[in-house]
């Protein structure tokens, strides 16, 4: 692999410790991978989650940050491990909340901007057609490779070593070649709504394992809310980090423009496969449900309306725990609009920062989980919980009736 | 028995081979005693540390990074893995945690090594396998 005489530089540790830990992580990925090169990134999104990074982590962040490290690109951060409008509430997790505040704190005195979402595109942030970035949230790379044309692989500790140094390794999805499309799949069912869409992301990782779809026969470009919804739900369950829409994308004029020279094998998804796909996440055989989820990426400020809309006068049921995720941005926002007071007035909790899948304040294992999305269904089913994946209407409903009803 | 890899991540280490042919989540290693808990995973419920891990590659969340890092850090440790090809993810998490990291040993020569054998890594991808 070529290095330039600045990264040989990093490398040798001749711009201090961070820089040359960072390019040691990018330098092995790249020798694994034989990229020729590494290049410039425009822009990283960074985990930091106390539950994946842990004590080892916030010591290693930590130790960056005192011997000089910073984030020489603009660095936006991931969810966290706690809802900070709730710290210092369970003397049991206080020492881990600590763990968490420290992550955050020494990310943002790198630099990080604590959006502390995995949706950052409802917040404005998105990269530009053509740049490459380093992106960790498996959820976000799908948006960034085909809704905005942008380029990144799936990142792991790589985001910070890129976020030290501003390069990655030149592979995988930085490559032409490798983003194109293996297989067309023919939507032939009446998709909309992010609960739907959630659903077909989900059908399509199952249908196409690794190779890259390119969809055909959506009837209209969907909306940010549904492309978000389908791009979590497609990385949760399959290693894709890159899908085409004939005609919508950007990389796709045409189903044959984005298949390349590729043989296209065509798989057909229609309404019965969609309603199989839901039935795969069901495990739970009791009515009652303890816990409705839904905000999986973070809600928008539009879907956060349309809750606080569909529950109008009624009531969270007195069994049921209903969470809205999002951030604490747009929480702010929808606080402003009034939501937050309706939403409180009917009893549902939104929660700013955090996901249920990495929260600390972990739910009960045994309890009954009711979701409108296949990531929150397919992840809190390890977790010990009883599932059932539904639409946005029936979760509302489950929610109300403090039970299922289909 | 000598077989060569390419070296991913530098390092020397030995120790008893675990081998598999089904990709390993990082992500669900128990951290506090070094036990596999992916379900369906050949080693479910087998410990890595000090072992020398020969699988495919790695799979699930890419916080798995860190993972490995929390895994050395409480002394559970792998001596050293020997991938098909290696993934970013490992990848990262080996340099993090100091774990010597080879691959593309050849799947022939990779399937001569057997669970249980002593294997010793060297740092310029020598591997000494010594049958049990």
């Amino acid at each position: 692999m070529h290095l330039t005489a600045h990264q040989q530089a990093m490398l040798e540790g001749r711009h201090g410790w961070p820089q040359q830990l960072g390019m040691r992580m990018l330098t092995a990925v790249g020798r694994a991978f034989d990229a020729a090169a590494l290049i410039p990134v425009s822009s990283v999104h960074l985990s930091l989650s106390g539950v994946s990074v842990g004590e080892p982590g916030l010591k290693l962040f930590e130790s960056v940050l005192a011997r000089g490290g910073r984030f020489v690109v603009p660095t936006t951060l991931n969810i966290l491990s706690l809802d900070r409008q709730h710290v210092g509430t369970s003397p049991a997790l206080a020492a881990k909340e600590q763990v968490q505040l420290r992550i955050l704190d020494a990310c943002r005195a790198m630099g990080g901007l604590p959006t502390c979402s995995c949706n950052p595109f409802v917040l404005g942030v998105q990269p530009r057609f053509g740049e490459n970035v380093a992106w960790n949230e498996s959820a976000t790379a799908p948006y960034v490779n085909a809704v905005l044309g942008a380029r990144t692989n799936r990142e792991g500790a790589t985001a910070l070593a890129s976020a030290l140094t501003g390069y990655t390794a030149a592979y995988g999805m930085h490559l032409d070649a490798a983003r194109r499309a293996m297989v067309a799949v023919e939507v032939d069912a009446d998709v909309s709504g992010s609960d739907r869409f959630s659903l077909l992301g989900g059908a399509v990782a199952a249908a196409c394992g690794d190779r890259i779809p390119v969809l055909e026969g959506l009837a209209r470009k969907p909306s940010l809310d549904e492309l978000t919804s389908f791009c979590a739900a497609l990385a949760a369950v399959g290693p894709l980090a890159m899908f085409h829409v004939a005609g919508m994308t950007p990389e796709a004029p045409t189903a044959a423009a984005a298949l390349g020279r590729a043989p296209a094998e065509r798989i057909r998804l229609d309404a019965r496969a969609l309603e199989r796909e839901a039935a795969r996440y069901t495990t739970a055989t009791a009515a009652g449900v303890d816990l409705v989820v839904m905000g999986c990426p973070h809600a928008s400020l539009d879907q956060i309306r349309d809750v606080a809309e569909r529950l109008d006068s009624q009531r969270v049921h007195a069994r049921t725990t209903f969470l809205l995720q999002t951030s604490a941005a747009i929480a702010d926002e929808a606080c402003a609009q009034g939501l937050c007071d309706r939403l409180a007035r009917a009893g549902v909790a939104l929660t700013r920062d955090t996901c249920v899948h990495v929260a600390y304040r972990e739910p009960a294992a045994g309890a009954t989980l009711v979701t409108d999305a296949l990531k929150i269904a397919y992840l809190l089913r390890s977790h010990g919980l009883a599932v059932r994946l539904g639409t946005t209407a029936q979760c509302v409903r489950a929610a109300v009736n403090g039970a299922w009803s289909a | 028995m000598v077989l060569h890899g390419d070296v991913v991540v530098e390092g020397a280490g030995e120790g008893p081979a675990m081998v598999c042919g089904v990709a390993l989540a990082l992500a669900l290693l128990d951290p506090k005693s070094g036990i596999v808990k992916q379900p369906g995973h050949p080693w479910e419920g087998e410990c890595v540390a000090g072992k020398v891990l020969v699988y495919p590659t790695g799979t699930g969340s890419a916080s798995g990074s860190y993972w490995l890092l929390n895994l050395a850090s409480q002394g559970n440790a792998p001596a050293a893995i020997i991938n098909e090809q290696a993934d970013a993810v490992t990848v990262a998490g080996a340099v993090l945690a100091g774990i010597p990291l080879l691959h593309r040993v050849g799947s022939r020569e990779a399937a001569s090594i057997r669970t249980g054998d002593h294997v010793r890594v060297g740092d310029d991808g020598r591997i000494e396998v010594a049958q049990r």
